[in-house]
């Protein structure tokens, strides 16, 4: 029998209350006003360029004495850690006792072209480690890194096991050629020094829409029709909008450090075959020799499970941990589900080893 | 006035745009349809379309600015929802008088489903399909890149947008292969390698807009196939927004199916790479330009940007060297503070005062030694003794001193009431031995715990060192 059995005057009727919710919806949305992003209160302490490092304000009365640093992406923001009240990665981190820091790269231009990986790892990155090594008087601090944040983790933590008390990676590249992985199928044909040589910096719109174009019907339509059906509540709108400020608040990448890291990484697959140099110095990941909590998204489009699991058998710790969240790559950090398991984890995991 | 206080939505007369649509829905009623347009309708032609556009016009231009873009998205998706509904809208009204047969419905969703693919690629520049019909398309990358390279660049790639080489491929060719001369020669060149570039881009692009097409094509069969398939199940479809699901679903498979392959992968590079290369020439003709009338350059902004990169990070190593020298100096300041400490103590310990004008430990030492030697009092020479340890015997020593020298010596040592006992026991040389003997001990036992232990180690290798 046909499946579609709709009278035309349920369509009718379908239509119009779409288009009620649209109106309404619109409505709701021009009343919002501003989103706030970045909840929990923090203090700049040091600053570097366009680099700012942060410090959080602690909640509970008590802290882990080892602090960690939260090494975020280069591509968007990373309020996204702490995008709301009950939203917010950072918030669990704090609730669970541990003293938080936070990188935040800035919005790079072009006099920032020629900023390498080396710069941004031996450079920003330890100096913004050596800040908090002093501040607390301690020889080593634990890391935690964010999706590309991540990789630059486990490069800093080769470099400087004497620095690292343990390192905590969240959806995490480590091999860039697995099958699934259709980032590293897109840009595998592209002419990557081609593309820098002409564009300097890499357009963040570009790099966004990119990502978004793994699932453009998705990502880019279906979404929006959902987003009529929740324009009635105000506080679902705001949070929608929230996500949607995120995704299209995009930096550009300098120029060099894309270069290297489209190159030496996506391309040549580099950090598992051992290829990979930050500045002159090769990165080994056998040198990872501190406890290790590798935290992966099953339905993770842009980082898939395989491409982070490889990090198990690349390293030289004997204290590997490995979880899997059953979620996608953003909504590890923004769900109500992540919430409850990801930041409590890290906490414990960390007392475990403090 | 503040955009953001400003809502063009709440007086607006909704009714009556609905009102509007719904009498254009009135002429989709059973006997007022135009067959004809069932499977040709182009956007404009749709009821609900055009209700729809109407509304955003009208309340477009007083949107806050800030969200303008945000809800033309809404508005551009709402269009593609609309007009996927509208396809199998009119589908089911030819179908529904052999509905009720429910006989030949399965030739006629076969034929719809023609019709479809001919609507979604029959243009002779898919593009346009795109642009009409799927509004996700607008969005994919290729029209971003275009967009993005374009403000990226002082020559926007827009300029020749409306050069298609399709059309003018055969003059192209004969144009391009005419070698440039006189005065002008270089600049008739360099545009000649530009439109070749832009030329090959463009077929890039085409072939790329194709396989676009591929994929909805092969979407709309996947969706067909679904429909059988739930038809066979006795599965219902009751909304439209069922129906848009069920085409997403079936466009992300299809394309999934398509970007994971080789050729995909292939194509986009090639797609990107003919694009930059394009790009790069244009931007190397408006610095030659630039050049030329004496402005700044992109090339030599990078040469500047890329100098001043390496001087800022030897900037950095020098400030980090110079941090780690002076800590340095930090820290041999408080070694010699500490050592200084040390030697008064010592010297207090002999019961001497420490000399004030005393720089270092080393002339310390030496100053001692030569007052020492001059002063032959049995007290100084205990005191020279204690400091040159092993260079006279403590046997000797033992013997200059009287009984007033051996008391003093057992304070030295600390250990006073056991040296004490000592003496009682094996008379007043010995005794003074002993205790000396025994500090000695104590003290190498010491240097031998702190060597272990590491921090106060190195003070006193430095110590020993000097």
């Amino acid at each position: 029998m046909f499946p579609f059995q709709i009278r035309p005057d349920e369509i009718a009727s379908e239509i119009q209350t779409f288009n009620n919710k649209l109106a309404q919806g619109f409505n709701t949305l021009a009343e919002i006003g501003d989103i706030e992003v970045g909840v929990s209160p923090k203090e700049a302490i040091y600053k570097e360029d366009k680099m700012v490092l942060y410090h959080f304000k602690p909640r509970t009365k008590k802290q882990n004495p080892v602090p960690v640093l939260i090494v975020y992406a280069l591509v968007n923001r990373p309020y996204m850690a702490d995008l709301q009240d009950g939203r917010s990665m950072i918030q669990g981190l704090l609730d669970g006792g541990l003293d938080v820091y936070l990188v935040d790269w800035g919005y790079p231009d072009g006099g920032d072209r020629f900023l390498t990986l080396n710069d941004y790892i031996n450079g920003y990155i330890d100096r913004c480690v050596d800040v908090i090594r002093e501040n607390h008087g301690l020889d080593k601090i634990n890391l935690l890194g964010i999706c590309q944040g991540g990789t630059f983790s486990c490069c800093y933590s080769s470099l400087n096991p004497d620095k690292i008390q343990n390192l905590i990676t969240t959806v995490t590249p480590i091999d860039f050629h697995t099958k699934d992985d259709l980032l590293s199928h897109l840009v595998r044909n592209v002419d990557i020094d081609l593309v820098v040589d002409t564009v300097g910096n890499m357009p963040g719109e570009l790099l966004n829409m990119t990502f978004l174009s793994l699932k453009p019907f998705r990502l880019m339509g279906q979404k929006y029709m959902d987003l009529v059906n929740l324009l009635d509540d105000t506080d679902k709108a705001r949070d929608f909008m929230r996500m949607e400020k995120w995704i299209f608040d995009s930096p550009d990448q300098a120029g060099e450090a894309y270069r290297e890291f489209i190159k030496h990484f996506y391309q040549e697959n580099g950090l598992v075959k051992g290829t990979v140099k930050i500045g002159d110095d090769p990165i080994d990941l056998e040198n990872i020799t501190m406890p290790v909590l590798n935290i992966y998204a099953a339905q993770d489009h842009l980082v898939p499970p395989d491409a982070s699991r490889a990090l198990e058998g690349c390293i030289g710790t004997d204290d590997y941990t490995a979880i899997e969240f059953p979620g996608g790559h953003i909504g590890i950090y923004v769900s109500s589900k992540a919430q409850k398991m990801i930041p409590p984890t890290v906490s414990s995991w960390l007392s475990e080893r403090t | 006035m503040n955009d953001k206080k400003s809502n063009p939505f709440k007086d607006f007369d909704w009714l009556e745009a609905q009102q509007q649509y719904l009498n254009a829905w009135e002429s989709f009623g059973p006997g007022t349809k135009n067959k004809e347009s069932s499977s040709s309708s182009s956007p404009i032609d749709v009821p609900w379309v055009q209700a729809l556009d109407f509304w955003w016009k009208s309340v477009e231009s007083a949107t806050p600015r800030e969200s303008r873009d945000f809800f033309g998205k809404v508005v551009d998706q709402t269009r593609v929802f609309y007009l996927v509904s509208n396809q199998l809208t009119q589908f089911m009204q030819t179908v529904s008088d052999i509905n009720k047969a429910t006989e030949n419905w399965q030739d006629k969703l076969a034929e719809q489903f023609q019709h479809m693919k001919v609507f979604f690629t029959k243009q002779q520049d898919p593009t346009e399909a795109f642009k009409g019909i799927m509004g996700a398309w607008n969005l994919m990358p290729m029209d971003t890149l275009q967009r993005t390279f374009s403000s990226a660049s002082f020559m926007p790639g827009d300029f020749l947008q409306e050069f298609k080489p399709e059309g003018v491929q055969s003059v192209t060719d004969k144009f391009l292969s005419v070698p440039g001369v006189g005065y002008t020669r270089e600049s008739q060149e360099q545009v000649q390698d530009g439109i070749k570039l832009w030329s090959e881009f463009q077929k890039t692009l085409q072939e790329y807009n194709n396989a676009l097409c591929g994929v909805t094509v092969n979407a709309l069969d996947a969706m067909h196939k679904k429909i059988l398939s739930m038809a066979e199940q006795g599965k219902q479809v009751n909304s439209l927004r069922e129906i848009y699901d069920l085409w997403v679903d079936c466009n992300e498979e299809a394309f999934a199916d398509y970007v994971f392959t080789k050729e995909y992968s292939e194509l986009y590079g090639r797609l990107v790479n003919t694009l930059m290369a394009c790009k790069q020439h244009g931007r190397n003709i408006v610095d030659e330009a630039l050049a030329a009338m004496n402005m700044p350059t992109r090339k030599g902004l990078d040469t500047i940007n890329k100098r001043q990169q390496e001087l800022r990070r030897e900037l950095t190593t020098t400030r980090a060297k110079m941090e780690q020298g002076a800590k340095h100096i930090q820290k041999m300041d408080s070694q010699l503070a500490a050592m200084k400490k040390e030697l008064e103590i010592i010297k207090s310990g002999s019961g001497k005062p420490a000399d004030k004008e005393m720089s270092s430990p080393v002339s310390n030492n030496i100053s001692r030694k030569k007052r020492a030697a001059k002063k032959k009092g049995v007290r100084k020479k205990t005191t020279v003794s204690k400091v040159a340890r092993g260079k006279t015997s403590s046997k000797k020593v033992a013997k200059k001193k009287g009984v007033r020298k051996k008391a003093t010596v057992s304070k030295v040592t600390r250990g006073k009431t056991s040296s004490k006992k000592v003496a009682k026991k094996k008379g007043a040389r010995k005794k003074a031995t002993a205790s000396k003997v025994a500090r000695s001990k104590k003290t190498s036992k010491k240097v031998a715990r702190k060597k272990k232990s590491g921090k106060s180690t190195k003070d006193k290798m430095i110590v020993i060192k000097i």
